[in-house]
This record gives structure tokens, C-alpha cells and sequence, in this order.
């Protein structure tokens, strides 16, 4: 007695006009044929090299930042400033006016500057708020 | 790179990596600005009005040396500065002895005991020489000011400074008077004293400060008349087209007019500074110093004016 379980034979025209089945129909629990994979022994310990070469990359780059920004900062504060010139420069001569056009442009510029330092409006030197007359312990005899 | 990705490191290390980077974003991106500020402020400085260092150092090409021969009208030296730290000084420990006094005051007229009594005959002996302190410095303050202010007739400059050297010295009697005074009957003396003269220090502090408003304003006024004269002969000078000439000739003739009637109430306000035709001494006070103050904003209003023609002038 044989179990041999016989399959029919599956002629291509019938399963090409057969319309109730898929071309590439497979049962559920069939699993595809895999190509055989190649494991490298090593691949553990090259994998954890790897990602260790990449954490020293990350952490070199922000150390580098680190020392950038301190650098750049140190230049940016520490940099002398800028010392305003106090020496004469000479300025265009505007347009539309003679060298003595602008001198005198200059006069009226110095005057105005003198007018408003002489605004009697602004006191520079107020009369002390010192109390003149009630600073005695016994009223002074009239 | 994902941020969860970042391999084999701590989440603390990552916090870190993630906040370095974003400083470095951050001061790449605001570095410019500062640098931008900085630039800012130099061209300010550069571009400004020029000081007067440098326009008297100009003083080579000046068409005439007049104007920058004059003095400022109201020039501040080291001394002056000086004094003016000093006076703030004094001014805030006579407040603080001011204070003191009156609360030793009232001790002694709620308590009536003799310790009190010593402690606010101690209080008033201190605020007064501080007091007189504050006026003596005060004195010395204006003293200086009066004779660095030009503008002032040379005389009457001369009997001002005198006054005030009066009131200095006067006050340096009544200081010292202060100092030996050790009881109450000595104290009270001593404000006896001080209210023989206070009204001296006062009309003299006021007069010395009408004089120096006054003289500011004649300096600028003598500035102005000269400034004035360049510009007309500048404009004789350089103008080619007779019509603007003509039409430049009326401005400064309408400019010596206001000139003129500037120059008229500058001397009647000069003129309350001395002594009536009857012989009466003028008094000075607050009162009579916020009159002169009016009378000497509208010269400064006139002189403005003129200064707002003569630049139309040479506008023009």
C-alpha cells in the first residue's frame, strides 16, 4: 500500500485559461525559496567599530565646535574696539558750495552748538537747597 | 542624522551634542549683528558734527580768526569740575546732617532732658558747618565760572569776583565761629551770626548768576555779529548774479536790524545789574533772577533767529 499521494498533471493551457486562479498562486504557509546568505564571523565586532569610529566623529566635531566658538567669541569680545579719531577729517565739501561757503557753514555750526550751551533756561549751578532760615535749636531774638 | 539615531551615546551626551550645535547656529547667525553694531557706532562718531578740537584746529584756514579767538561762552575746566565733585560731596552730608537735626530737634522738644538737649545742640552745630560748607564751594563755584564766563565788562567782572570773594571769606569766619561754638548759648550766637550775612550770600549768588547767563548770551551775540560780517563780505565777494546779490543785501540788512534790537535788550537787561540813577543798589533773588532769565530766553529766541538767517543766506 502506498501513501504516495499522486498530483494531477497540470497541463499550461488549462492553468493559462483556468480564470478562478491566480498566475503565481501559493498556499499560505509556503515560504519562497531564499538564496543562502553569507554570515561573517566578524560582523559583530566590525559592526560595533563602526558605530564607536562614529561616535568618536560626532563627538570630535562638537569638541572642534566647542573650541570654535570659544575662539570666535574670545576674538568678538576681546577685540579692541573701534577708538574714535579725534583728529580733524576733512569733510566733502557739499554740493553746490564754495570752500568758503562750507567754512562758513562750519561757523554757523560751531555757533549754534555755542547758542545752546548758553540757553539761560538750563542752570547748570542752581542755588544750594540748604535751609537758610529755621536751622537754630532756640529761635533767635528778631 | 536623526536625533535618535546618534549611536552607542547617553541621552545626556546627545542633549549636549544637539545644544552645542544649536549654539554654534545661533552665534554664527548673531555674530554679524554685533559686528554690524560695532560698525555703526564708528561711522556715528565719523560722521558727526565736528568737535571743537578739531575746528580750532582748522584755525589755519579760517577766512578770519575772530570767531574761533573768541571763547567759549561757557568753558568747564578741571578746577570747575572739580569743585562741582566737591559741592555734590558736601551737598549729601548736609542733607544727611540735616536729617539728623531735625529728628535730634524733636527728641529734645518731645523728651526735654539734658541728654537730648546735647545730642541737637551736637546736630545743629554739625549741619551748620556743613551748611556753610555747601555755601562756601557753592561761592567758589560761581566765583570761577564768573571769571571764565567772557562776555561780562571787565569791571564789573572785576567788583563781582571781589563780592564773591567776600562772601567766601565771611563764610570762613562764621565756620569757624561754628566750630568753638560747644554749647547752646554759643550755637544760638552763632545763628545770630549766619542770619547777619545770609541774605548777602544769596542776593550774590543770584547776581553772579544773571551775570553769567547775561554774559553766555553777549558772547554768542559778539559771535553772531561776527559770523555776520564774514558772510557779507563772502557774499560782495563771490556772488556773480546780481539779482542774488541784491536779494542777499536785503537779508543781512534785515539781519543787522534784528541784531540791533537784540543787542538793545541785551543791554537793558544789563542795565538792571546796576545801580539806579537814585543810588539804589539793585537786590537780587530768586524773583528778580527768574525776571532776567525771561527777558534773556528772547534775546536766545532773537539770536536763534539770526542764526537760522545767516544760514539761509549762505544756503542760498
Amino acid at each position: 500500500m502506498t501513501d504516495k499521494k499522486v498530483t494531477p498533471e497540470v497541463n499550461e493551457t488549462d492553468v493559462l485559461s483556468n480564470q478562478t486562479t491566480f498566475f503565481e498562486q501559493e498556499l499560505l504557509e509556503q515560504t519562497p525559496p531564499t538564496m543562502p546568505v553569507e554570515i561573517d564571523p566578524d560582523f559583530a565586532e566590525k559592526e560595533v567599530a563602526r558605530k564607536k569610529r562614529k561616535r568618536q566623529l560626532i563627538l570630535g566635531g562638537t569638541v572642534g565646535v566647542v573650541v570654535l566658538l570659544f575662539f570666535v567669541a574670545g576674538v568678538v569680545l576681546f577685540m579692541p574696539e573701534a577708538v574714535p579719531r579725534l583728529t580733524a577729517t576733512p569733510s566733502p565739501i557739499p554740493f553746490g558750495q564754495t570752500p568758503a561757503e562750507t567754512q562758513l557753514t562750519r561757523r554757523l555750526n560751531e555757533l549754534e552748538t555755542d547758542l545752546r550751551a548758553a540757553d539761560p533756561i538750563e542752570i547748570d549751578t542752581p542755588f544750594p537747597p540748604v535751609n537758610l532760615t529755621t536751622l537754630y535749636l532756640d529761635v533767635p531774638p528778631r | 542624522m536623526k536625533y535618535t539615531s546618534l549611536p552607542m551615546i547617553s541621552k545626556k551626551v546627545q542633549h549636549s551634542v544637539v545644544a552645542v550645535w544649536f549654539s554654534a547656529v545661533c552665534f554664527v547667525l548673531l555674530a554679524p549683528l554685533h559686528a554690524q553694531v560695532t560698525a555703526q557706532t564708528v561711522n556715528i562718531v565719523d560722521e558727526g558734527v565736528p568737535l571743537q578740537a578739531t575746528a580750532a584746529g582748522d584755525g589755519q584756514t579760517d577766512a578770519s580768526p575772530t570767531v574761533t579767538s573768541l571763547p567759549s561762552p561757557s568753558p568747564e575746566s578741571t578746577e570747575l569740575a572739580n569743585l562741582r565733585a566737591k559741592y555734590r560731596t558736601e551737598l549729601s552730608i548736609y542733607r544727611t546732617d540735616e536729617r539728623e537735626f531735625s529728628i535730634a530737634k524733636e527728641q529734645y522738644l518731645k523728651l526735654q532732658t539734658l541728654a537730648a538737649l546735647e545730642s541737637s545742640v551736637q546736630a545743629t552745630r554739625k549741619v551748620m558747618l556743613s551748611r556753610t560748607a555747601v555755601l562756601q564751594t557753592y561761592l567758589e563755584i560761581l566765583r570761577l565760572m564768573v571769571s571764565n564766563t567772557s562776555g561780562i565788562d571787565v569791571d564789573e567782572k572785576a567788583a563781582l569776583i571781589q563780592q564773591l570773594g567776600n562772601g567766601i571769606d565771611r563764610l570762613k569766619t562764621h565756620q569757624q565761629r561754628v566750630e568753638q561754638a560747644v554749647d547752646r548759648n554759643l550755637i544760638l550766637a552763632s545763628v545770630q551770626d549766619f542770619n547777619t550775612f545770609n541774605t548777602a550770600v544769596v542776593d550774590i549768588s543770584y547776581k553772579s548768576l544773571s551775570y553769567i547767563a547775561y554774559g553766555r548770551l553777549q558772547t554768542v551775540y559778539d559771535k553772531t555779529a561776527s559770523v555776520k560780517a564774514e558772510v557779507l563780505a563772502n557774499v560782495e565777494k563771490e556772488e556773480q548774479n546780481g539779482l542774488r546779490l541784491g536779494e542777499k543785501r536785503r537779508a543781512l540788512e534785515e539781519i543787522d536790524r534784528s541784531l540791533a534790537s537784540t543787542k538793545q535788550n541785551l543791554d537793558a537787561v544789563r542795565s538792571t545789574f546796576q545801580p539806579t540813577q537814585a543810588g539804589r543798589v539793585q537786590t537780587f533773588d530768586a524773583s528778580s533772577y527768574g525776571n532776567t532769565i525771561e527777558k534773556l530766553s528772547t534775546v536766545y529766541a532773537e539770536l536763534y533767529r539770526n542764526l537760522s538767517f545767516l544760514r539761509e543766506v549762505v544756503s542760498k
